[in-house]
């Protein structure tokens, strides 16, 4: 009996020790269970790319499924598949594979392109005209720019429009690493026949000025078509004068209010001029040979002009002169050294 | 067995258990691949130890971005939480600080050192207003005349300014105008121009000074030089190009391309880059010369082309370049001389086949040029009278035959 009792005693308390085990097991290695069973953070969502996502007002964390672009994903998360910059810029040196997990930033934070090592500056590339062959400084042949508008592609250069610079200019957004701007002066047909095929190729875009007087009315010059076509095609037009006269020039005898009145007329009438053929506000404008002066500035605003374009020779930081912007004249002997011409980021310590 | 035996053995049993079960837990915690952790967790520990990492680093702003994408991950995740508040309020302080000595340099007049002090508050506080409007916002002034004047040793700008303006305060107009980065810091000797500015006060007219109307292209004088600066050194060495450099640079590259149009024979395009040339340098005598054997190279192709009056306008235009160009003297009259007896005979031709129409529209050409050629104009009387006989006979026999 009273071994019975005993067995009974210990089986009760084996029971009772099972059950404290069980809770014990339960307690202790609960953080553990919960690995196998924990409910999703609230941002946590499936996304039409279908790599799991996390997402707060500022940035999306997603892990790759292998598949996913960066423009797939800009068209998601950012509505617009052009700005994939943002996600390549954000995620440099990360392979774009399966289970890697990539930042997506939801708000400008590359506004005015600052850094502690310094910060961005864009280079405004200015060419003029073009034939198969030739050596000047001015002009190109096609191999030549071909040649260097391949350096900008392999070398990582994003090129931007005269339209996303004036945003960073503005301090309104922010526009990829090593950003630069194209720029062809005066009009020549030459743009049209040499360098436009190898821009097309490329997927960059331009801004062209042109000279009114000159537009049309020559065998050389781009017709007001060809530039109806360009528009069309997302190049940009500006004003540079109506005859190309330097504008800072005064004629000989010529009163303050005469010289005042005719380069009000180059400066409007080329933007009304360009207005009305092509059916744009024409707020850009570079200088016939790059000069300038204050009452020249005064007028461009009065006109309307939000850009200015000089051949002062430099990069544009977000904070430069939106009127007297520096622009790089690309020369022909510049070929070997272009990619020292290319200045996207000025190092300063800004600790 | 003792009664009291069994509890010692079950509390034994029971303690051997958790020792071996915690051990087992705990191994089998240590070996759980790490596929088994979650992302979120996963992510949320990197980040927060990337935050911690950039934040003993001294490197708040990337401390800050790791601990918002902690949050991102894990939005209640405590040490994410206090990392980013406490981040957030040193970058407003720093910020702030950074600013205030912006301020206080541009104050000196040291434009380029506190354009930097700025941009270090906007990298810290992106959206810092007052920061970015110091290095943003643009003053342009109206400006037609400025004095010359030699910087002797031991004057400041202040000095100058209180000289000229009557003011010393008004010395960053003068820095700017020779976007001078630090005004404190000027070399004496140096030749610096100070600005007659609208609607401020101007002493230089009072005074005997030499005063010279705004050389073009004029100076930049939208606001000092903000470009940050590490050192004056610096400074000198980024000096940028005078507009006249800047001008010279400019013609040469028009001037070399229209030599080589012109070497090409490609003379109608070559003349469109000299003349912009001459629209700035209308001295230039290299793009003066080309232009008048451009044209002269016209004048003749048009000439053998028989088109007169266009070569002896080339002629004419080539002679502008060259007053004493005597082809070109020749080429005029020749090609008057040969414009008009061209015409002359073909009139004549005309008149020989009764075309007398076109005989008097040929004889008016010759006319048009010279009213004295060879009696053209009784020649043309004379076969208008002809042609009004005719008509009158022609009124005439309509006139019979009607019925």
């Amino acid at each position: 009996m009273m071994l019975g009792r005993k067995k009974v005693i210990t089986f009760k308390v084996s029971g009772y020790g099972c059950m404290a085990l069980w809770i014990l097991l339960l307690t202790a290695c609960a953080p553990l269970m919960s690995i196998f069973n924990r409910p999703e953070p609230a941002g946590i969502k499936e996304a039409a790319p279908r790599g799991r996502v996390f997402q707060s007002d500022k940035y999306v964390v997603y892990r790759l499924e292998g598949n996913e672009t960066p423009a797939m994903l800009a068209k998601t998360y950012l509505g617009d598949p052009h700005r994939a910059w943002i996600i390549e810029d954000e995620n440099r040196g990360i392979a774009f594979e399966k289970g890697q997990h990539i930042v997506i930033p939801l708000r400008d934070s590359k506004k005015g392109g600052l850094s502690a090592e310094g910060y961005q500056a864009v280079p405004i590339l200015c060419y003029h005209s073009f034939r198969e062959k030739c050596n000047t400084s001015l002009c190109f042949s096609r191999d030549a720019f071909e040649r260097q508008m391949a350096y900008l592609k392999t070398h990582g250069f994003r090129v931007i429009t005269l339209g996303e610079l004036h945003g960073f200019l503005r301090y309104d957004h922010g526009i990829p690493d090593k950003s630069v701007v194209i720029t062809f002066d005066d009009g020549y047909r030459s743009f049209y026949e040499i360098a436009y095929p190898i821009l097309k190729k490329l997927d960059f875009k331009a801004a062209l000025f042109v000279y009114t007087d000159f537009i049309g009315n020559s065998k050389n010059a781009l017709t007001w078509e060809q530039l109806r076509e360009l528009k069309a095609d997302g190049y940009e037009i500006g004003a540079h004068g109506t005859s190309h006269s330097d504008l800072t020039k005064r004629k000989e005898g010529e009163s303050d209010s005469a010289y005042l009145e005719r380069i009000n007329d180059e400066l409007v009438r080329s933007k009304a001029i360009i207005d009305d053929r092509l059916g744009q506000n024409t707020v850009y404008v570079a200088f016939p040979y790059g000069n300038y002066n204050q009452e020249i500035l005064g007028l461009c605003e009065k006109a309307g002009y939000a850009l200015g374009l000089s051949v002062d020779s430099g990069s544009n930081p977000f904070f430069a002169d939106r009127l007297t912007l520096k622009r790089i004249q690309v020369l022909n002997k510049d070929l070997k050294d272009f990619g020292t011409l290319l200045k996207t980021f000025k190092r300063i310590s800004l600790e | 067995m003792s009664s009291d035996m069994l509890p010692k053995n079950v509390i034994f049993f029971l303690i051997m258990l958790s020792l071996l079960f915690a051990g087992g837990c705990a191994e089998l915690k240590k070996n759980i691949p790490k596929a088994f952790e979650s992302p979120a967790e996963r992510y949320t520990g990197e980040y927060l130890q990337q935050g911690r990492l950039r934040e003993d680093g001294g490197d708040p702003v990337a401390a800050l971005k790791h601990y918002t994408l902690a949050l991102t991950v894990s939005p209640a995740n405590e040490e994410a939480l206090a990392g980013r508040d406490r981040i957030k309020q040193l970058l407003d302080r720093s910020a702030e600080a950074h600013y205030q000595k912006g301020m206080s340099l541009k104050q000196q007049g040291k434009y380029g050192l506190a354009g930097k002090e700025f941009l270090k508050a906007l990298r810290l506080r992106p959206e810092h207003p007052e920061a970015l409007a110091m290095l943003m916002n643009r003053e342009r002034f109206e400006t037609k005349r400025y004095v010359l004047h030699k910087i002797k040793p031991g004057e400041s700008l202040a000095m100058i300014a209180d000289f000229y303006y009557g003011d010393y305060r008004r010395f960053p107009i003068i820095a700017a105008y020779n976007r001078i980065s630090d005004a404190s810091r000027i070399r004496g000797g140096k030749t610096i121009k100070v600005p007659e500015i609208e609607g401020v006060a101007f002493l230089a007219r009072a005074l005997d000074v030499k005063t010279e109307a705004q050389a073009s292209p004029g100076p930049d004088l939208s606001g000092p030089e903000r470009a940050p600066r590490e050192s004056e050194q610096e400074q000198e060495l980024e000096e940028i190009q005078t507009g006249l450099e800047r001008q010279e640079e400019q013609v040469a590259l028009y001037l070399d391309l229209g030599v080589n149009l012109f070497q090409e024979q490609r003379y109608q395009e070559a003349l469109e880059e000299f003349k912009k040339v001459l629209g700035v340098l209308p001295d230039n005598e290299v793009a003066a010369d080309y232009l008048h054997r451009l044209h002269l190279q016209l004048a003749g192709e048009l000439f053998a082309q028989k088109e007169y009056l266009l070569a002896r306008d080339q002629f004419r235009e080539s002679l502008r370049y060259n007053q004493t160009c005597g082809a070109c003297r020749d080429g005029i009259l020749q090609s008057e001389n040969f414009y008009k007896d061209y015409h002359y005979k073909m009139g004549i031709q005309h008149f020989g086949n009764e075309q007398l129409l076109k005989a008097v529209a040929e004889w008016e050409q010759v006319m048009a040029i010279d009213p004295d050629y060879k009696r053209t104009d009784d020649l043309i009387k004379k076969a208008r009278t002809i042609l009004k006989n005719m008509e009158a006979i022609r009124e005439t026999e309509k006139n019979e035959n009607a019925p």
